[in-house]
């Protein structure tokens, strides 16, 4: 995100959120215009050499070669801009999905473009310096950054190796010519596999990076953006600022999220225009799909299970519409519903969640919880706790891979004064001895019982049931989900965090805002909520 | 039962004029009840689902007629309420029959009605089988109970509290009755069934629980210490030690639903799980 910005025409630079909060239609053109500025540079330099074929680099034609250079990314891009615009006026997704499926293969190289340029711009500000002290030549300061740029790639490479498989091949080369170390050789050598790059290029566009290639190539835990680079037009900016939000981990957790989506679908349905021709809830369907693709990746990253099941609820809302209202009545029917929506489970479900604990806690003798990094549900029952009673005392487990979010609510906690101890996951086994009851919370409820939580809540429940403490889990009935299993390796869409199941017999009790419940009865409850929305 | 049919009496007596006020005498007569010192979960309990089920006359008899008419409906459904408690000890104690083999050794604790109308049960239909009842302290009401399944000529042995570790080994079955089922699919039991329930966990011996619906207690209890007091000691203790119940012996304890197979209630035969759900409905 920042090395865009350097190469971009001078933004607002004290925004402190990303691009993408700004809006995403000039941007693309601007690169565009920039990239083919920066290719018609290089071709400039020689001409010749290019037609001259350099030592064979073993690249596959699936790999993503290390210089990704600006001019193969013109035509595609250009492709995809014309693809993009007959997709909007037919609104299907299969287009969509082509012209995604391309824009990936896009985003990679022009990362790998950028960031080539990025480092030769760089060196070329450092490089003119020396060769003006040293030659003063005016065809040495572009030879200069060509030679400096690839051997530095080529240190750089090392760590991002996995990444980009093809690059130790060309790290190879590199070094084998910087042994040589005069100067001009090595430029020329390196500019001949540079261009030979070029030309390769242009073949690799054509192939569509198949899922297998996603898997292996991306870690579980991915670092980088998908939304932003390559959005369709028709993504709402709504969508757009909540996939930046969760980028920037403005979003912890599910529960914000979905607080966060349900905004989200109000803005959509209040900017939203149905098309002429279809009826409202047909329309509203077909253009709620780019925008749940946009989010999901065209549904390679499935949604977290809470936000499914919202999803899927709108969805199903949306069928039930009657098509011979009014379209602002439709909308405001909509609206209602999401609203409706937020308020049952976040009010007065977190309300009752906080009733039912408190009455189980009012029974105990020793009040001192244990509970796993940061759930906003157990915050509050926490506090709402400790107004009633004297003797709370809190244990926090935190995850320091994973954010520390733990430390976030040791401050929210000793800011109403509740005497609290704080420690990592590997001091468990100390912890668990001097805590009472088990309280954690969970993201979604699977069919069977077992529970959904941030990794690491399974150990607290396995040590809990060693020591013979009750593990309460607190759950809202929104995040019951229809699911037998999960896989857990893989990441979801909008929330990053690593995820892992508690099997049901580890846990006590879900406090959940209809009742205290045992794991076991999860079906039930199901039952109980499918029946609620179908009235 | 003698508490509910009490309470139809009760109802049938022309005191109050309005629905509000009957309802009103009813739970008044609960509260009497339950300062008396016999098992208070299963008169709470009854009596919560006896008021449920005569309060829940249709609405056309209740706008139209008069309240005299009214007061009969109650008191119809409170008696159809006791027939239906009266049959489910029979109902448990036919669906118990399969469970019982000749030559089976059985384990139970203390006096339970419906374990004792079940073991007579199938003794009158030829089963042949050992029964070892617990003395179970401090009241010694095992001694009871053996007595009485001696009486039907049943094989009866009457072993210590604490010879029930020894004796584990050998038993085929343990059956327990109940003072209340909890949402949890637990039950609350004479003091001394948590005990007998691990040793048969440990051992890898079945656990039957047999209980009346009337049973069904809508609480959800974590621990011991987590069960109510009332639950756990007699109205009359409560009263006079409310600070100072450490030093008081509770009468119950609670035994987790992981301890437990199956329970066999006039409802049908049910794992611990799924009671919770059964408790739901009963309570709507």
């Amino acid at each position: 995100m920042g090395k865009k910005k350097g190469h971009n025409k001078p933004q607002p630079a004290n925004s402190p959120i990303a691009p993408q909060a700004v809006p995403e239609t000039p941007e693309p053109l601007d690169r565009f215009q920039k990239l083919n500025a920066i290719a018609e540079q290089l071709k400039s330099f020689s001409p010749k050499k290019g037609q001259a074929t350099p030592p064979s680099t073993p690249e596959g034609s699936n790999s993503a070669p290390a210089a990704a250079l600006p001019l193969a990314t013109s035509t595609p891009k250009a492709q995809e801009k014309a693809d993009k615009r007959p997709a909007k006026a037919k609104g299907k997704p299969e287009d969509l999905n082509d012209g995604d499926g391309k824009s990936r293969a896009d985003i990679e190289n022009e990362r790998k473009a950028k960031k080539l340029e990025k480092q030769m711009k760089k060196e070329a500000a450092t490089a003119k310096k020396k060769a003006d002290a040293a030659a003063g030549n005016a065809e040495k300061p572009p030879k200069a950054p060509a030679k400096e740029a690839p051997a530095n790639k080529g240190q750089k490479d090392a760590p991002k190796t996995p990444q980009q498989p093809s690059k130790p091949a060309l790290k190879k080369h590199f070094a084998s010519s910087d042994s040589s170390d005069s100067f001009n050789m090595t430029a020329n050598g390196s500019k001949n596999v540079s261009f030979k790059e070029k030309s390769n290029l242009k073949v690799r566009f054509d192939i569509q990076p198949s899922n297998q290639y996603d898997l292996t190539e991306r870690p579980a835990i991915r670092v980088s953006s998908y939304f932003v680079h390559a959005t369709p037009h028709n993504v709402h900016p709504a969508f757009r600022r909540l996939a930046a939000k969760c980028e920037f981990k403005k979003l912890n957790g599910v529960n914000e999220l979905l607080l966060a989506f349900h905004k989200t679908l109000i803005e959509f349905v209040e900017d939203y225009n149905p098309r002429p021709d279809l009826p409202f809830s047909e329309s509203i369907s077909l253009d709620l799909q780019p925008q749940l693709c946009c989010l999901s990746d065209n549904g390679v990253h499935p949604f977290p299970q809470a936000v499914g099941n919202l999803i899927r609820l709108f969805k199903k809302q949306i069928h039930e519409l009657d098509n011979t209202k009014e379209i602002c009545d439709l909308k405001t029917y909509l609206k209602e519903w999401i609203e409706n929506s937020a308020y049952y489970n976040f009010d007065l479900a977190e309300k009752a969640i906080v009733e039912f604990t408190i009455s189980k806690l009012k029974s105990m003798a020793h009040r001192r919880i244990l509970t796993y990094s940061r759930c906003p549900i157990v915050e509050k029952i926490i506090l709402t706790a400790a107004e009633q009673f004297n003797d709370l005392h809190v244990y926090i487990v935190d995850d320091p891979n994973n954010g520390s979010r733990g430390k976030t609510m040791l401050e929210s906690l000793s800011e109403a004064s509740i005497p609290c101890t704080y420690g990592h996951i590997n001091s468990i086994g100390y912890l668990v001895h001097q805590a009472s009851v088990v309280l954690l919370g969970c993201s979604a409820i699977l069919n069977t019982g077992r529970v959904v939580a941030l990794r690491g809540s399974s150990l607290l429940a396995l040590s809990a049931q060693a020591v013979n403490i009750p593990v309460l889990v607190a759950a809202k009935t929104c995040t019951f989900v229809d699911k037998v299993r999960l896989d857990e390796h893989l990441s979801t869409a909008l929330l990053r965090e690593p995820i892992e199941t508690i099997p049901e017999d580890l846990v006590t009790a879900l406090v959940t805002d209809l009742r205290i419940v045992p794991p076991s009865s999860a079906p039930a409850v199901l039952k109980a909520k499918q029946l609620g929305y179908d009235n | 039962m003698e508490a509910i049919k009490s309470k139809v009496n009760d109802a049938g007596k022309p005191q109050a004029s309005t629905v509000q006020g009957l309802t009103k005498d009813l739970s008044n007569a609960v509260d009497e009840m339950m300062r008396t010192d016999r098992s208070s979960a299963t008169v709470q309990s009854a009596c919560e689902l006896f008021l449920r089920f005569s309060s829940l006359i249709s609405q056309e008899k209740l706008i139209d007629a008069n309240f005299e008419a009214v007061k009969c409906e109650y008191v119809k459904r409170g008696n159809v309420f006791i027939k239906r408690i009266e049959k489910s000890r029979s109902i448990i104690a036919k669906c118990f029959r399969p469970f019982i083999r000749s030559n089976l050794k059985v384990l139970t604790h203390s006096y339970s009605k419906v374990v004792l109308e079940s073991l007579l049960e199938s003794k009158a239909h030829g089963c042949v089988f050992h029964v070892f009842v617990t003395e179970s302290q401090p009241d010694n009401s095992g001694r009871r109970m053996a007595e009485k399944l001696r009486q039907s000529g049943i094989q009866t042995t009457l072993i210590l509290d604490s010879a029930v570790g020894y004796i584990m080994e050998s038993i085929d079955i343990v059956v327990f009755g109940a003072e209340g089922v909890m949402e949890t699919g637990g039950i609350i039991n004479k003091i001394g069934t948590l005990g007998i329930a691990i040793c048969a966990k440990a051992m890898n011996k079945p656990v039957y629980v047999m209980a009346e619906s009337i049973k069904f207690i809508k609480e959800y209890p974590l621990n011991q210490s987590d069960t109510p007091n009332k639950f756990k000691y007699r109205y009359s203790t409560l009263e006079s030690k409310k600070d100072a119940l450490d030093d008081e012996h509770p009468l119950t304890d609670y035994t987790p639903p992981q301890y437990l197979n199956l329970l066999i209630t006039d409802l049908g035969i049910f794992t611990p799980a799924a009671v919770g759900d059964e408790l739901i409905k009963l309570y709507t």
